[in-house]
């Protein structure tokens, strides 16, 4: 440490000659001034002393008839002079060192896991009215306590967990899972069928089945009744059972598809030219360098935003967006025959996705793609193959009621 | 003679009330590392000093260091740090 201080400080190595040198150490010894690394040579002594205290040593060579000679220099006050040209490296190097310190003990980002029914955007409006923003002191932010607030605000969390990671906070959550019979088991319902078609089998779990394989359903028809007859030994009606319906009904369906497009289109064709741009976004702040060329008519352009260090520990608030503008220049062309075709299928093929993801299996398809000269036309049928899921609740009738009613509402 | 009788008695006192003899009698301190290192107070001064000897004052004799290699490490007004091959330290009259 003591040397640390001596090299801020900085300090000189001399080579002592004449005639006293022990009388010269006995006189810096009695004028306080310290000598340090004091080493015997033939011609002399070499020693070092720091530089405040060497301009006070000329009164003392003069009494001990000495001569001092420096051999070489030490110390900051030293470097700074050799580096004088370079200072402002330094101060910045310094200063970012210091900033990244500093932003060191910032929130700078939140991390959410595990939320299915709540967005994220709604997690970030509760965070803010709890006082929790970027840009805060992490050591303000209670991890126990955030976790007991938000376990309260959220009653359907099961779990809540939550941590800091650099400057991350990271919240993960686990909601409760709710399983199809949490939904409303109690109730009674009637399995009834999506749409019109043709029934291809049926496996009953729960309920009375209204219908069997082969049989034509219209829309909203009852295929699974949940309510039971009850019967005596005798075969005479005692009472009735009310349930949940459940059964795997498989029903075919004949949909109609038509698709007409436009064969004339939009094209853009780029002409060469282009332009850089680049913005620094700190915050809410942004730093525009470089703008779009006035001689630009049209353009489009293609940006990509890069995060210092995202995803890790320390994620700096620095955000770059690179924008490259390219002019075009618009003009209308046609599809060629076989680019129509193309389009007219991929249309298809997105039609039988959407209907996948509502349970609708694609079984046989019958459609023509006709390409005329203004238009693309896609007509025909599409056979689908669904499970029918939809339930219709049926209320339970009270005991003062008549016998027999059963009021099923929409 | 009465400045021996004075020194007597301080020598006496100091011993019979055990109080520190190096603030009451001067006396030099020595704190030894080893071979290597020697730390010294209560000294009057350097009369001779070279990588194979040193000869420092003290109170009322001198203190010779013999070895090889010495160096001063540092030299305060109350404290002188030596470091080298320690082999010898007497008492000079």
């Amino acid at each position: 440490m003591e040397a640390w201080i001596r090299f801020c400080k900085g300090y000189v190595r001399c080579k002592l000659t004449g005639c006293s040198q022990e009388r010269f150490l006995n006189l810096c010894r009695v004028n306080q001034i310290p000598l340090y690394h004091v080493t015997s040579h033939p011609h002399g002594y070499v020693l070092e002393v720091a530089v405040k205290d060497f301009f006070k040593l000329k009164k003392l060579l003069k009494k001990s008839d000495t001569r001092v000679k420096i051999q070489a220099k030490y110390g900051l006050p030293f470097l700074l002079v050799k580096y004088d040209k370079r200072k402002w490296f330094a101060g910045s190097l310094l200063l970012g060192a210091v900033i990244l310190l500093f932003a060191s003990r910032l929130l700078w980002s939140v991390e959410l896991n595990g939320t299915v029914s709540h967005t994220q955007d709604e997690f970030i409006q509760y965070l803010k009215e709890a006082d929790i923003q970027k840009g805060m002191v992490l050591n303000d932010i209670c991890c126990e306590q955030l976790e007991k607030q938000i376990r309260s605000d959220f009653p359907d969390l099961v779990w809540v967990s939550v941590t800091k990671n650099g400057t991350v906070l990271k919240i993960h959550v686990e909601e409760e899972k709710k399983t199809e019979q949490d939904a409303g088991s109690e109730d009674c319902s009637d399995l009834v069928a999506h749409s019109d078609g043709t029934v291809i089998s049926i496996v009953t779990r729960k309920g009375t089945p209204l219908v069997k394989a082969g049989d034509r359903v219209q829309k909203n028809s009852i295929l699974v009744s949940g309510c039971n007859l009850l019967y005596d030994d005798f075969g005479n009606e005692i009472g009735t059972d009310f349930v949940r319906a459940d059964a795997d009904v498989v029903i075919e369906t004949k949909l109609p598809y038509i698709e007409n497009m436009p064969r004339s289109y939009e094209n853009t064709i780029k002409t060469g030219k282009e332009k850089t741009c680049f913005s620094i976004l700190t915050g809410k702040k942004i730093l525009k360098i470089g703008k779009i060329p006035d001689h630009f008519n049209q353009c489009i352009m293609e940006g990509h935003q890069i995060t210092i260090n995202e995803g890790h520990l320390f994620e700096i608030p620095i955000r770059i967006v690179i924008e490259k503008y390219h002019e075009i220049m618009k003009e209308m062309a046609l599809y060629t025959e076989s680019e129509g075709a193309q389009i007219a299928q991929d249309r298809f093929r997105l039609y039988c996705k959407k209907m996948g993801k509502k349970g609708f299996q694609l079984v046989d398809k019958n459609v023509k793609i006709k390409v005329n000269d203004n238009n693309i036309l896609a007509v025909g049928d599409v056979t689908f193959q669904y499970t029918a899921n939809s339930l219709l609740p049926v209320r339970i009738p009270d005991e003062n009621e008549e016998e027999g009613t059963v009021q099923v509402w929409d | 003679m009465n400045r021996e009788k004075r020194s007597n008695f301080t020598i006496q006192m100091t011993e019979k009330l055990e109080l520190p003899k190096d603030v009451m009698l001067g006396a030099v301190l020595l704190h030894i590392t080893g071979r290597s290192q020697i730390e010294i107070e209560n000294f009057n001064g350097i009369q001779y000093f070279s990588s194979q000897q040193i000869i420092l004052k003290v109170s009322d004799q001198r203190l010779e260091i013999a070895g090889s290699q010495l160096e001063i490490k540092s030299f305060y007004y109350d404290q002188l740090i030596i470091t080298g091959k320690i082999e010898k330290i007497s008492y000079i009259r």
